[in-house]
């Protein structure tokens, strides 16, 4: 468990230097739960049990106190915790209700409305379908817009282009940015790719999940249309697939303003 | 209404005035100091052609960036090219010449191209004399507006036209 420990360890470093001013005694009771739940990590046996029961309070003591770059610092220490002690002791308690409990207080959420998705890690924010060689957005969709999305989608476009004659390989093609607690993920097609703009968490189990709804909307809806000239038309039509595929799927797991 | 979106890339050596162009285009404004663009800009105008609403991204390369192997990617499926000079700078003028018969014109035959010639504004009949004017597609200033408008409208007119 001792790489676990040092991560315990560097967390409440991170979380006293950014707030020990401000805010001592709600430190203090994060020093207090960190050390009772590192004593505990500590016995094996009762490990998956204690979690289970105290990951709550050490939860409800973190959320007033996160910051923005603790935010970022706890969603990638989870991330790698996580992916640690699976490793290690195969412990059946999840993480995800950790996670979503996290996610609530980060964003006002609630836990039941972010207990209805299943990727309970990330929202996603907006999803881009770009014309690969002109930068051209086909489509977007996003429940609020929050980016221009033409301009998105030509400098993204602009900055893949980059990387990969930079650096690329042969066929190799730009997968993903990340920007503080942001990730875009891109997925390639032949003469389009679709970018994802998500926040938060971004496991594997996502990313797949993502891979699976374009490869099926490049095969059925986006399949269809013949992308020889972009206009109106056929960004009406990109963007209802998109929406459709989307609304559902990811719309309860819209983070709400924060 | 109809709506069609189109790339188009200007290039040109340093100074010329190409973010200026693109300035007084998008947002009709022009500033003497000069601010060296660093990789890329990436801008967007919509004009109305007739019954067609023509969204236009403006691709403003950096002037250093003018070697081949760096933006050939970017002039990647461009439907207009304008290549911008300096009036007062002959070798600005050499540069774009060479690149739109060079370049453009073989390895990008689908995309229109302009030659545009900048800062007439500056320009004398010594300077003018310098150039090859059946080359040139247009005279424009950034500074004083002129003929930029036009040289854009133009370009969007062309890709309506050939947008059946
Ligand atoms: N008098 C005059 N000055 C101009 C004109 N166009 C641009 N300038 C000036 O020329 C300088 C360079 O203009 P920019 O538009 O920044 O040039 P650029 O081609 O974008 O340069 P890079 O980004 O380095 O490639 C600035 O000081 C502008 O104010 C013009 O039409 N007339
Ligand atoms: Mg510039």
């Amino acid at each position: 468990m001792s790489q676990d420990m040092n991560q315990f360890e560097e967390l409440r470093r991170l979380i006293l230097e950014v707030d020990r001013e401000e805010n001592a005694r709600k430190t203090d009771e994060i020093i207090t739960k960190l050390d009772e739940l590192e004593k505990e990590l500590n016995d094996p046996d009762k490990f998956a049990n204690v979690i289970q029961q105290s990951k709550a309070e050490v939860i409800d003591v973190l959320g007033p106190v996160m910051g923005k770059m603790i935010k970022k610092f706890i969603s990638s220490e989870i991330e790698k915790l996580k992916e640690g002690i699976e490793r290690k002791s195969k412990a059946i308690f999840s993480f995800e209700f950790l996670k979503r409990k996290i996610k609530s207080k980060m964003t006002g959420v609630s836990e039941e409305e972010l207990l209805l998705s299943d990727s309970i890690g990330s929202s996603l924010l907006q999803v881009f379908a770009i014309e690969k060689d002109t930068g051209i957005l086909i489509g977007t969709y996003s429940p609020k817009n929050i980016l221009e999305a033409d301009l998105v989608a030509g400098m993204l476009s602009a900055i893949k282009s980059f990387v990969e004659s930079a650096f690329g390989e042969e066929d190799s093609e730009l997968e993903s940015l990340s920007y503080s607690n942001y990730k875009i993920l891109l997925y390639n097609f032949n003469r389009y790719y679709f970018a994802c703009v998500l926040e938060g968490i971004i496991d594997a189990k996502i990313k797949e999940e993502l891979q699976d709804e374009f490869l099926n909307l490049a095969d059925k809806e986006l399949g269809s249309l013949s992308f020889k000239k972009i206009d109106g038309d056929i960004r009406k039509k990109v963007e209802l697939a998109l929406s459709k595929a989307f609304e559902l799927k990811y719309g309860a797991n819209f983070r709400a303003d924060n | 209404m109809k709506s069609i979106t189109k790339k188009i890339v200007l290039l040109g050596n340093e100074g010329v005035g190409k973010t200026s162009l693109v300035k007084r285009f998008v947002h009709s404004i022009f500033n003497d100091q000069y601010l060296s663009t660093i990789g890329i800009k990436i801008s967007k105008k919509t004009i109305q052609i007739e019954d067609t609403e023509v969204n236009l991204m403006l691709w403003d390369i950096a002037g250093n960036m003018m070697s081949k192997t760096l933006y050939q990617n970017y002039l990647k499926g461009a439907h207009g090219v304008f290549l911008v000079c300096d009036g007062t700078r002959p070798e600005t003028y050499e540069a774009v010449i060479q690149e739109k018969d060079m370049h453009i014109n073989v390895d990008f035959k689908e995309s229109i191209a302009y030659l545009i010639v900048n800062k007439s504004d500056l320009m004398t009949e010594i300077d003018k004399n310098k150039l090859e004017s059946s080359k040139v597609d247009f005279y424009t200033s950034a500074k004083t507006g002129d003929n930029v408008e036009f040289a854009f409208q133009r370009m969007a007119e062309n890709f309506v036209d050939t947008n059946t």
